[in-house]
């Protein structure tokens, strides 16, 4: 074995050319495979930290009638179901949250977590100190426990082991600090640094409050329990609910059903199909590569015909035939492997700079032992696969004739020529459906961004304050707050409008803040039922400060925060399924399930329709735009149009707050434009991915081509020579050349667009604006594909035309 | 020295492409004793390589029986073939046939690594082979810095080092000017007469002498068998 490596190494230290090229290809396709599993594997395959995490699950509940699906639980729901459920061993009910810590010159806005008693149980994590929360503690309103991540306590109390007991000023109030966590907590992406008890009033556990969908219920399985039977548990007890409930009718129209499933699988759900597709790309690279790589060592073979033959005529088996061809495989994937795992370490560094930790779960992503472990084995199989067909060359001929052909300049034989050529025409399918796939997520993404937003982001900026509710008790001293915060603004120069708002397009809150409305004399149509939509609670000139085009009527204005009128503007979306003939304005609705004479809106305004969670939208809810007191929300977005720069903005913004609340913290500046982009970071990331691969599948496959022929070539020299000695003309000999190279790019052509459109189920999910079949973007892929592996056949074409007849026959 | 090594009984080859037959050997009866020392001449295409082939268990007969120490090896699987190359059977080529990328020591040692032989003792093998050859000294030369005769003389060596029963030469001394022709047919010659049993494939009239028989082959036949006179 030992002189079979030193051999092999000799080899490839013999051929610094091919050995370069192997390496890099390895590198480069094992790289890129390291690269896109490191994220796959911690967002997709790693079970999440906690114990058993197979037994964690989430409710969610679907109103497909009303257009919503896999809306949060309620706080009625949780407490239903950790009574109701007997196969849930424990039920928890989590919120996302801000608090304001501290007080004087440096309150900070921190994020937290507000759980249930069981939140960590259900878990099944164990404090590091102290305890975790009791039914007590969520029974309570205010002076709340806090509980501390190991981060915030490290970075804020230097790891203090006597820290139990000890206060934190949170929202104003002293909160005593009852535990902390463990080092490695971090609930699946949440970026809370603290964790307080979810304490409610008893009016919010009420029935007419099951179906509000703020509240996040997971479980943990009881032992032996399956998804299945928690779900049918649970729709049998909403059944039996129904009987109660006062929008059974509704509900029962809108067709609502809960499900039960994986945690993890829920929180990784969206990133799922893009993974998924990223990976089989970085596979179909290496497939690509190895294809290439198989066609070099073939023809190298090829070369060592004679050399093979002779140590079998010397008494090598057929078992010493494989581990030779074995230790030369395995060497070269182990060499180029290691060069790949190096490279596609540095990769999952670089990735975050592709938005990667913005992906659920995506902070976990990182190269490690067991992704190294993973690419090591990667390599090892690559190896042996490369192996297979060389193994198979070298055994397949006899060895007396190939003791004679080497001997008598014999050709390499039909067959492996036939290989080799089969292996072009999978190499330049394979590259047709990477770059396909490549083009039509580029198209994709191009024509999202030729999506108008709705609203006009640019110059726009928006920061998020959180009032904290001891010093901001009720809605007159909110809306107070808010009004006067809005004139200092407007007052300031550059800032051109300025609102305020319980949520802005493209953040989650605009999701969360969804609501059915019943509108007055609206019948529905059968089979339709009552419909939700977003919901939006501002004050200040938002249709200006956004952009937001003004349709019918007017928009908000600052009378209709104090008038005793109860007026709202609708988008286009809102005002075309409930009045297609367009007289909205003086329409009323109620934001319940049924109409209450009492509490309705009547609508002032139609606006345009406003992307609210990402630009492919197609289909909007339908938005409404309510005055901020109908929802006086302690957390709040304050929008401005300016033509500062960001850093003057950011400051004019703090200091303009800090004037006249000087405990109040702005966090979270950012443009518009910001929120957009990011909420394109799926598409752009794997739009460019793809684009990497396919344009490594092209160099790869124009590069295997150009070998192939050119071996062809310099085999087929004597014919040639022959040829031309008997009259034929130079583009004979061309024509020849280059029409062989074109039937096999042809066919690996046709075999790539039937690969692409088998592919099209898949693809067609992620795409925007053009399908998975897209004849114009498969027609610009072949023209590509057939320009660049034209030049690669038509260099060896060339060097076939300048053979010198005489010369070749002789030579031989 | 009468003791038969190789009994050939009836062996035919044909060979089949595109629907063609082609008679290489057309019913081969042929005795080698251990010790002798035999030439098969011919003209080019008459079934010599086809002859060596089958002997050095290359390639098998359609037909016909062959005995090597009486015992039937026409119809061994491959690895025992193998194995019984490895351990019978020494080759010497018209080309050499070195390994290139190996030293001239690790080109004689080859055979007898695939043997799973001890370090100790390919090595003291390996050294021997190459002294009774005269090419201990280039041990450590590729064979690309050795003239024509000097390779020869490392395949012969590379032949010799797995003692084995039988050499099979395929015209030794086609790729070589006359005097080193001359050289290595000495060395044969040498090696027979210290017992050594050698099969010789050449058409060269010159170096069929040396052998004590020589049988000449036409069309897959023995056409004619012409002893050496002793004297």
């Amino acid at each position: 074995m030992l002189s079979d490596l030193r051999y092999a190494l000799r080899q490839l230290a013999k051929s610094p050319g091919f050995t370069t090229v192997a390496l890099l290809t390895l590198a480069l396709c094992i790289g890129a495979n390291v690269v896109i599993f490191a994220v796959v594997d911690a967002i997709l395959l790693r079970p999440l930290p906690f114990p058993e995490a197979d037994r964690l699950v989430i409710v969610t509940k679907d109103y497909p009638g009303a257009g919503i699906s896999r809306a949060d639980g309620s706080l009625p729901n949780y407490y239903d179901w950790r009574t109701g459920i007997p196969a849930f061993a424990s039920v928890s009910a989590e919120r996302n949250g801000s608090v304001i810590i501290g007080s004087g010159d440096a309150p900070s806005s921190v994020l937290c977590g507000r759980v249930s008693s069981e939140f960590f149980a259900t878990l099944g994590i164990k404090p590091a100190l102290g305890r975790f929360f009791t039914e007590e503690d969520t029974n309570k309103l205010g002076g709340n426990a806090v509980v501390l991540t190991d981060a915030y306590w490290r970075s804020h109390f230097n790891a203090d082991p006597d820290i139990l007991g000890r206060e934190l000023r949170v929202d104003g109030q002293n909160a005593p600090i009852v535990g902390v966590l463990p080092r490695d907590f971090r609930y699946l992406s949440s970026r809370a640094q603290l964790y307080f008890p979810l304490a409610s009033p008893v009016r919010e556990r009420a029935v007419d409050r099951r179906h509000t969908g703020n509240t996040r219920v997971i479980a943990r399985l009881a032992p032996g329990a399956s998804l299945e039977t928690a779900q049918a548990q649970i729709r049998a007890l909403d059944a039996r609910q129904l009987a109660d409930d006062p929008v059974a009718t509704q509900l029962q129209a809108a067709g609502y059903r809960a499900s039960v499933s994986s945690l993890h699988a829920d929180h990784v759900r969206s990133v799922r199909p893009t993974l998924v597709l990223l990976q089989a790309g970085a596979l179909c690279l290496l497939l690509i590569g190895g294809v290439n790589l198989v066609n070099l060592l073939l023809v190298r073979a090829s070369g060592r015909t004679r050399e093979f033959a002779v140590r079998q005529a010397l008494g090598a088996a057929c078992r010493d035939v494989i581990r030779e061809v074995l230790v030369e495989t395995l060497l070269l994937s182990i060499l180029g492997g290691t060069v790949g795992i190096v490279a596609g370490a540095f990769g999952v560094d670089l990735l975050s700079i592709l938005g990667t930790n913005e992906l659920p779960l995506g902070a976990q992503v990182t190269f490690d032992g067991r992704v190294a472990a993973v690419a090591w084995l990667g390599s090892l199989l690559v190896g042996a696969a490369l192996a297979v067909p060389i193994i198979w060359f070298n055994l397949r001929q006899p060895v007396a004739l190939a003791l004679q052909s080497g001997s008598r300049g014999g050709t390499s034989g039909r067959a492996a020529q036939r290989l080799r050529q089969s292996f072009i025409v999978a190499q330049i399918a394979l590259a047709f459906v990477l770059l396909a796939g490549a083009g039509l997520l580029g198209v994709s993404l191009h024509r999202v961004l030729a999506v108008s937003p709705g609203f006009q982001p640019e110059h726009v900026f928006a920061g998020r304050l959180s009032l904290p509710g001891n010093r901001y008790k009720d809605t007159t001293s909110r809306l107070d707050f808010e009004q006067r915060l809005l004139s200092e603004l407007q007052a300031q120069p550059g800032v051109e409008s300025v609102a305020a708002t319980t949520a802005v397009p493209f953040t989650p809150e605009a999701v969360t803040n969804s609501s059915v409305v019943t509108v007055e004399g609206y019948a529905a149509r059968p089979g339709d039922s009552i419909r939700a939509h977003r919901c939006f609670w501002i004050n200040g000139d938002f249709g200006s400060t956004l952009g937001i085009p003004l349709r019918a009527g007017r928009w908000l204005e600052a009378a209709d925060q104090s008038s005793r009128q109860r007026v709202c503007v609708v988008d286009e979306a809102f005002a075309q399924r409930y009045w297609p003939k367009g007289d909205a304005i003086g329409r009323r609705f109620t934001k319940d399930a049924t109409f209450q004479e009492a509490d309705n809106f009547t609508i002032v305004g139609v606006v345009g329709n406003v992307k609210t969670t990402e630009l492919a939208e197609t289909s909007p809810l339908g938005s409404i735009y309510f005055p901020y007191r109908y929802n006086a929300n302690r957390t709040i977005t304050i929008v401005v149009r300016t033509r500062l720069a960001p850093a003057a903005i950011t400051s004019t913004l703090r200091k303009t707050v800090q004037r006249l609340d000087p405990e109040l913290p702005v966090d979270d500046i950012r443009s518009m434009q910001g929120y957009i982009d990011d909420s394109l970071i799926q598409r752009r990331s794997s739009a460019l991915l793809t684009s990497l691969f396919a344009a490594a599948a092209l160099v790869l496959a124009a590069i295997g081509t150009y070998g192939v022929l050119s071996y062809a070539v310099a085999q087929r020299r004597r014919e040639f020579g022959i040829r031309l000695a008997i009259g034929a003309q130079r583009h004979d000999v061309l024509r020849l050349v280059l029409g062989g190279g074109l039937r096999l790019v042809a066919l690996g052509v046709a075999l790539g667009l039937a690969g692409s459109f088998a592919m099209a189920t898949v693809l067609n999910t992620l795409l925007f604006g053009v399908t998975a079949q897209d004849p114009g973007v498969f027609a610009g892929i072949a023209l590509l594909l057939l320009a660049v592996t034209s030049i690669a056949c038509l260099l060896p074409a060339f060097r076939a035309t300048r053979v010198d007849p005489i010369e070749a026959l002789r030579a031989e | 020295m009468n003791e038969s090594l190789i009994k050939l009984e009836g062996i035919t080859k044909v060979f089949l492409t595109d629907e063609v037959e082609t008679h290489a050997l057309a019913g081969i009866h042929l005795d080698i004793r251990k010790g002798e020392y035999l030439s098969v001449a011919g003209p080019s295409g008459c079934g010599k390589s086809t002859l060596l082939s089958i002997l050095g268990l290359l390639d098998t007969p359609s037909d016909g029986t062959y005995l090597l120490n009486d015992r039937p090896v026409q119809t061994l699987a491959l690895a025992e073939r193998a194995r019984i190359r490895n351990r019978e059977i020494g080759f010497i080529f018209q080309s050499f046939n070195l390994i290139g990328d190996l030293t001239v020591y690790e080109n004689v040692e080859l055979p007898l690594t695939y043997r799973g032989m001890a370090a100790s003792e390919r090595k003291q093998r390996v050294t021997e082979a190459l002294e009774k050859v005269g090419m201990g000294h280039r041990a450590k030369h590729l064979p690309s810095q050795l003239s024509g005769g000097q390779q020869q003389r490392v395949a012969v060596a590379r032949a010799l080092a797995g003692h084995p029963a039988v050499l099979l030469a395929d015209e030794p001394t086609g790729n070589l000017d006359s005097k080193n022709g001359e050289a290595v047919m000495d060395l044969l010659a040498e090696l027979h007469r210290a017992g050594a049993t050698i099969l010789m494939v050449t058409h060269d009239a010159r170096f069929a002498r040396h052998a004590d028989r020589t049988v000449h082959l036409f069309d897959g036949r023995i056409v004619d068998e012409q002893v050496a006179s002793k004297n």
